[in-house]
This record gives structure tokens, C-alpha cells and sequence, in this order.
């Protein structure tokens, strides 16, 4: 569409400059100044560019002023994203989704109940019982422990799933000096 | 240009985002630091225990215990450094009732024994001050935990009691100089009262209670949850009454939802009222009067047989309190008696004036000399176990 509009326009332009009335040969024209039509084209594609990267500025400038304006909303106005919605009376019965938990788990009722049977006592053996059951924990982790894990964890890694890869082995190594 | 705008974005995010990481310490919400030590705090059932004894001054800390308990001073630090900060909110979901989790109370538990084992070794080399310090942290530990409800004010009171055997252990091994107790005395008069602090746990307790009594809440009762909660009728009215209450919670009956929600805070006042009332007084209403109340109107009601299940024992926890505030009463008496001896080189022959009531009694307590030092009794009786609580301050020839 561009190229056919480009040389409508110029035919144009050339009826003008030579007067209405005659018959204008403009095959013939063309072939005699083959350099100025080549050079018109390029200063069209010339200026098709720039039309296009003024565009893209401008568009660039719009989003990174949105963001900007969104991240200084998000920081100046905490509460962006938290509205409460509030039930309302009359909004119709919502279904009972209660599901007991694990019997070990300190609920408020299971602690209230061992209150009421063995007092304060009671309340804190319930505790007690359900650190226990809820899982072992390592006596003390250390920042050496982790690292020591991590490495072990790459060792397993590099022996199994990148052992044909030799390439990449530097990759996952760690130089401890 | 676009690039220049971009990096000018950047520092100016960089810079907001840093100063929030390094103005983070201490939080404001002293729970973070509560968590945090207790995923810190990982001592064996070994060590664990021989603490636990040592807090409770079952024995004596020997120097591998003490090295044990030193090597925890960066969790103890924190303790402290939570204790000065006023907010705590343990993230406690109340949203699932009496289903709710209270994870973490014995962790909390452990951490205070570490708190106090620490206070009596640094008693012991002579750090009165120090060691009164860690005492003030485990009562913030103690106040603390007793905001998330009840049951865990419990913990807060074991906590302290534990707390209150340990200033009463110092106070007997310190050098009795003005200086030093006058500033004993200023701490503990800085300490949040025992018996009031039963009324910000009952707040999460009416927080509880309305995510079942809301008819249109998830976690509303209904026949099932009550079944699952172990309530069954036992008298002959209260198995009539089970079928008119299954139909109205099968049916989340919106009168009824409201009536039980009435019946169940005017209790709750009632009890809440008798706060104010002398201690005997007091005990009677809460652990008979109103109790017996709820009972006979549990067999006529459906609303009050439905309550009666989420009555908090009040009276009980009442009780206990009661007892807590009595013991730090005591422990403030005693440091006027300490101050006394201070001044003068001598025991005072009687208590002196303005001192900390006996709570049980509303009278002062009863003050006597003994060979190694002084025992402060109460008056009153405590009713529940019958017991007349005296306690004994040692002083150093």
C-alpha cells in the first residue's frame, strides 16, 4: 500500500508541476530519472523510521510513567489491595466448612479441655506432647551446616543427571580458599 | 534519555526499599522475635530438662550448664530486646474458633526457663542487676503471650510464677543497699497487673466465640461441629432440648444465632463484673452463683445449652490470677522490708506502712521474722485448694 500510495502522490505531484491539459508519459519519465525516484524512496523509508521510533518513545515514556505512578502509589498508600469485604446480613447461609484437625494440635478447645480436667499442668503437658509429635528438629543448624547440605545436595546432582555433561561440572563447583 | 529515567527510577527505589531493611531492628511486633528465638532455641531433651531445672532452682548450675546456657546468649539478647517493645501480635487466626491453633506455647515456655536459668547464673556470679533484668524479660514474656487468649494467659501465669521465685531467690542473695532495691522496687511497680491482664486474653475469647455464634460465618455451629466437640446431653431437659437445638443449628436459625450471642456476652459481663468485687465475694459468684446460673437456665434455654460448652472457666482462671498478683504483692512487700534492713542494718520489727495488700484477704499481710531471714503470709485463704500461701525471703548474715 505504502509503495502504490508513493508513486500515486508523485504522479501527482508531477500533473501539478506540468499543467492539467497535456498527457503526461510518466512510464517513460520514469525510466529517464530512475535516480530521483530511487531517491525519493529512500528518504520515504527514511522518514517511515523515524515516524515509527517517535512512537516507540512516546509509548516508552507513557508505561515507565505508569509504573512510576503505580510503584509510588504501592508505597505511599500501604492499604492498596487489603479492602475488606464485608459480609453482609441477608447475603444468604454460607456452607459449614469445619474440618477437625489432627488430634495432637493445640487447639483452643482440646487446651481448654485439658484445663478443665488438669489444670495449668494439664495445658502444658498438651503442649509438650504435641512439640514432640509434630516432629523432630535438629539440635542446631548452623550456617556451616546448610552450606555443607548444599554442597552435598550438587554432589548427588552432578552424579547422576550431569554426569555426561563434563562441560558443565566447573559450573557447580565452589571454590572455598 | 529512557535510560537515564530508568536509572534514576532504580536509585530512588533502591534507596527507599534500604532504609526500610536497615531501620528493621527491632521490629515493631515483638512476636517476630519471639519466633525467631524459638527457631533458634533447639536445646536437647537432655539440656532442655537440666534448664528447666536449673530455672526452677531444682539444681544448681554447674560450669558445663553454664557454658550450655552461655552459648544462647544471642537468643537471650533477643528476649530481652522483645520485651521492650510494646506490640505483640502472635498472628493468631481467629477465625477458626475453638479450632484455632495455639502453636508454639510450649516453645514459649522453654524460651522463659532459659531467661531465668540465665538470671540465677549471672545471680550467682554476683550480676544482681543483670539477673533482675532477664526476670523483667520473662514477665514482658509472660504479659505477652497472655494477649492471645485465655488458655494462653495460663502459660503467661506459670511464667511468671516461675519469674517470682527467681527475683525472690536475688533479693535474698543480693547486698541490701537502697540504691540497688529502690530500683528492684521501681521495676516491679512497673509490672502490668496479673489479674488484669486475664482481661485482654478474654478479648481473643469473644473474638472465638462469634466465629461460631455468626450465623452466616464458615465455621457456625452446626449439629456435626458440636458432636465433634464432645458436647452430649446428659440430663432429661437437656435431651429434649438437643432436638429443638439441632433444628435450629441445622437451619443456622437467625433469632436463635442472636439470642445465644446475648446470652453468651451477658455472662461473660457478669463474670467481667465480679473483677471488681472483694476476693472471697468474687469467688463465690464466679465459681458458684453464676456457673449454677448458666446451669439451670441451660435446662429451660436452648441458647444458654449451647453457651454453657463455650463458657471460658473464668473462675478457675480467676483464681489463678488472683494468686499471681498476691505472690508479686508479696515479693513488693518484702522489698520495703529489704529497704528497711538497708537503711537501719536491721530486720523492721513489724511490716512497714503502704505495702502491697494480701489479695486474698484485702488486708495487709502478715510479716515474721525467721532465723535466716522473713516470711511474709497471707490472711486470707486461697478457697479453691484451701490453702493459706505464705512466702519466705532469705536474708544474707
Amino acid at each position: 500500500m505504502g509503495k502504490n500510495n508513493d508513486e500515486t502522490k508523485l504522479d501527482g505531484l508531477i500533473h501539478d508541476a506540468v499543467g492539467g491539459e497535456s498527457r503526461f508519459d510518466f512510464a517513460k519519465w520514469k525510466s529517464e530519472h530512475t535516480e530521483e525516484i530511487e531517491a525519493y524512496h529512500a528518504m520515504n523509508a527514511i522518514d517511515a523510521r523515524i515516524r515509527s521510533h517517535r512512537r516507540s518513545l512516546k509509548v516508552s515514556a507513557i508505561v515507565t510513567a505508569a509504573a512510576a505512578i503505580l510503584v509510588f502509589a504501592f508505597l505511599v498508600w500501604p492499604d492498596i489491595g487489603n479492602e475488606t469485604v464485608l459480609v453482609k446480613p441477608g447475603d444468604g447461609i454460607v456452607a459449614s466448612s469445619y474440618t477437625p484437625l489432627p488430634a495432637h494440635l493445640p487447639t483452643v478447645g482440646r487446651l481448654n479441655a485439658a484445663f478443665a480436667e488438669g489444670g495449668i499442668d494439664a495445658v502444658e503437658k498438651f503442649c509438650e506432647r504435641s512439640e514432640r509429635k509434630s516432629g523432630a528438629r535438629p539440635g542446631r543448624l548452623t550456617a556451616m551446616d546448610i552450606f555443607i547440605e548444599f554442597e552435598a545436595n550438587i554432589e548427588t546432582k552432578k552424579g547422576s543427571e550431569y554426569e555426561n555433561q563434563s562441560d558443565n561440572n566447573n559450573a557447580y563447583s565452589f571454590d572455598r580458599a | 534519555m529512557r535510560t537515564n529515567l530508568t536509572i534514576i527510577m532504580l536509585i530512588a527505589l533502591t534507596g527507599l526499599s534500604g532504609a526500610g531493611v536497615l531501620d528493621s531492628y527491632p521490629p515493631e511486633n515483638a512476636a517476630v522475635l519471639y519466633y525467631k528465638c524459638a527457631i533458634q532455641y533447639m536445646p536437647s531433651d537432655e539440656l532442655k530438662s537440666k534448664i528447666s531445672d536449673a530455672a526452677t532452682g531444682v539444681i544448681e548450675i554447674d560450669e558445663e550448664l553454664a557454658k550450655e546456657i552461655n552459648g544462647y546468649e544471642h537468643v537471650i539478647k533477643e528476649l530481652v530486646d522483645a520485651g521492650g517493645i510494646a506490640k505483640c501480635d502472635w498472628g493468631i487466626d481467629y477465625s477458626q474458633g475453638i479450632a484455632t491453633l495455639l502453636s508454639g506455647l510450649s516453645d514459649i515456655k522453654n524460651l522463659s526457663k532459659l531467661l531465668i536459668a540465665d538470671a540465677r547464673l549471672l545471680c550467682s556470679e554476683g550480676k544482681y542487676a543483670e539477673a533482675i533484668n532477664l526476670c523483667v524479660a520473662a514477665e514482658r514474656l509472660a504479659s505477652h503471650v497472655s494477649d492471645m487468649t485465655l488458655i494462653s494467659g495460663l502459660v503467661g501465669t506459670s511464667i511468671s510464677a516461675m519469674g517470682d521465685k527467681c527475683v525472690t531467690h536475688i533479693l535474698g542473695e543480693m547486698p541490701h543497699e537502697a540504691k540497688q532495691l529502690l530500683r528492684v522496687k521501681t521495676i516491679l511497680g512497673n509490672f502490668e497487673n496479673r489479674v488484669d491482664r486475664i482481661k485482654v486474653g478474654l478479648d481473643g475469647e469473644k473474638l472465638l466465640a462469634m466465629v461460631h455464634f455468626d450465623p452466616r460465618s464458615e465455621m457456625r455451629m452446626t449439629p456435626k461441629m458440636l458432636k465433634e466437640f464432645g458436647w452430649k446431653p446428659e440430663t432429661d431437659a437437656e435431651k429434649k432440648l438437643n432436638k429443638i437445638l439441632i433444628d435450629k443449628l441445622s437451619r443456622a436459625d437467625d433469632v436463635f444465632f442472636n439470642e445465644l450471642t446475648d446470652y453468651w456476652f451477658k455472662m461473660i459481663d457478669n463474670f467481667i463484673a465480679c473483677y471488681d468485687l472483694p476476693y472471697a465475694e468474687a469467688y463465690g459468684r464466679m465459681n458458684v452463683e453464676i456457673p449454677e446460673m448458666i446451669f439451670n437456665d441451660s435446662q429451660k434455654k436452648p441458647e444458654a445449652t449451647l453457651a454453657r460448652p463455650f463458657m471460658p472457666a473464668l473462675g478457675k482462671i480467676y483464681s489463678l490470677s488472683i494468686k499471681s498478683q498476691n505472690s508479686l504483692n508479696a515479693i513488693k512487700a518484702a522489698v520495703e522490708v529489704y529497704l528497711v534492713k538497708a537503711k537501719t542494718g536491721k530486720l523492721p520489727g513489724k511490716l512497714p506502712a503502704g505495702c502491697a495488700k494480701d489479695l486474698f484477704s484485702g488486708k495487709d499481710f502478715i510479716y515474721e521474722k525467721t532465723a535466716d531471714g522473713f516470711v511474709i503470709r497471707c490472711q486470707g485463704k486461697e478457697l479453691g485448694d484451701d490453702k493459706v500461701h505464705e512466702y519466705e525471703f532469705k536474708v544474707k548474715k
